[in-house]
């Protein structure tokens, strides 16, 4: 149960990172075109400060995906908290682009509320950062272990008896 | 030594992972919170006393500047706060005003925002700015020397109620709105906000009923 609950949730996360960082980049970018600032000249190291935390999770992922890092992937309670982090950051988002209570959804012509997004980019910075933190700790945690690629070791070593065995 | 650096590795992470866990747990629940304030609209009751008094105010100007328009002898000074008044009264019960509210139905953030904002943009800018105003100023009416600045510190007095309601509307695009369950049963941000603005909207009118009944008070018989 726990194997299913841990493999669903690990692709649910991989699945909304990518997509979150894209709706990200989609609302700092018009964020950007409102106040008449340059995405790709002066104001770049100020986008890359809410990109980065994204493309970070992201390289750890395919880390943990190409490496077999099994102390992560097999970390339920790192995934469920990714998992949670996803949906909050999904909430943001949606908020931000369809909570049409809040008045500065109205305000500036983009039907898009900045200001509350801008609000939340610091908590969605503290999270995704913590997040690769934890990643990189586990990871070295693994290798300390020595059980990140223990499965491949297990199936090399029945291999050459001549077994199947799980 | 392995093992010890292995457990303490794996409680620093998963310190990091529980603290993640917690802020993320936070946010969801506050926002969500704040979504719930948000999302329940203002229920305008049929027998809500702002509105039928600002109809039965407006009314009322209307059946003032008819008698006065009926009445021989007219002063100038009369005959031209007369005509600033009817302009006055039509953008009373103009479009987008309190006059056109529609009780029995639910308002959103949004739309007490705008009730406001028209507030701003016709009452104060247009009645008051454009039309009204004359009268604190050098070439005042003799008569209204007295009460203008009575009605000029009313005017402010509204204008500043009016515009921290509005600012208040936009505060509830901010995260630090008031998301305590405790405190919004104890005052509902959206009905106090309308509530200053129809009164101010009430009070308004009140100025121009008074004026109206003024200009009644001299200006001889009616002609029926």
């Amino acid at each position: 149960m726990n194997k299913v609950l841990n493999k669903i949730l690990y692709i649910l996360k991989n699945i909304l990172l990518p997509i979150l960082m894209i709706v990200t980049i989609y609302i700092v970018a018009l964020m950007f075109q409102r106040l008449k600032k340059e995405l790709f000249g002066a104001n770049f190291t100020e986008f890359i400060s809410v990109i980065f935390p994204f493309f970070l999770l992201i390289i750890l992922c395919l880390t943990n995906f190409i490496f077999e890092q099994n102390n992560v992937r097999n970390s339920l309670f790192y995934n469920v908290t990714s998992f949670f982090v996803m949906l909050t950051i999904t909430y943001f988002c949606y908020r931000a682009l369809f909570d049409k209570n809040m008045y500065f959804w109205y305000k500036y012509g983009y039907d898009i509320n900045f200001n509350y997004f801008s609000d939340q980019i610091a908590p969605m910075k503290i999270m995704l950062y913590v997040l690769s933190f934890a990643n990189i700790i586990l990871m070295i945690e693994g290798y300390v272990k020595g059980n990140n690629n223990e499965s491949k070791k297990k199936t090399k070593v029945n291999d050459k008896k001549g077994k199947v065995t799980e | 030594m392995k093992k010890f650096i292995a457990e303490y590795l794996h409680i620093i992470a998963y310190t990091a992972v529980g603290l993640v866990f917690v802020i993320s747990s936070f946010y969801l629940v506050m926002n969500y919170y704040h979504s719930r304030e948000l999302s329940a609209p203002l229920y305008i009751r049929n027998s809500d006393s702002n509105y039928g008094n600002y109809i039965s105010k407006i009314e009322e100007i209307k059946t003032n500047l008819e008698t006065f328009s009926k009445k021989s002898n007219k002063d100038n000074e009369s005959r031209e706060l007369y005509g600033k008044l009817t302009s006055c009264n039509a953008v009373l019960g103009g479009e987008g005003t309190l006059a056109t509210l529609k009780p029995g139905t639910y308002y959103k953030p949004v739309d007490v925002y705008k009730l406001g904002s028209k507030f701003q943009t016709d009452l104060l800018n247009i009645c008051w700015a454009i039309h009204l105003s004359y009268l604190i100023g050098d070439e005042a009416p003799t008569k209204f020397k007295t009460t203008a600045p009575y009605i000029k510190n009313t005017i402010d007095a509204l204008a500043s109620k009016v515009e921290y309601s509005l600012d208040e509307i936009q505060n509830n695009s901010s995260y630090y709105f008031n998301t305590n369950i405790t405190a919004s049963t104890i005052r509902d941000p959206l009905a106090v906000d309308y509530e200053n603005i129809a009164s101010s909207y009430n009070e308004f009118a009140d100025i121009i009923l008074n004026l109206s009944k003024d200009i009644n008070q001299a200006g001889g018989e009616v002609n029926e």
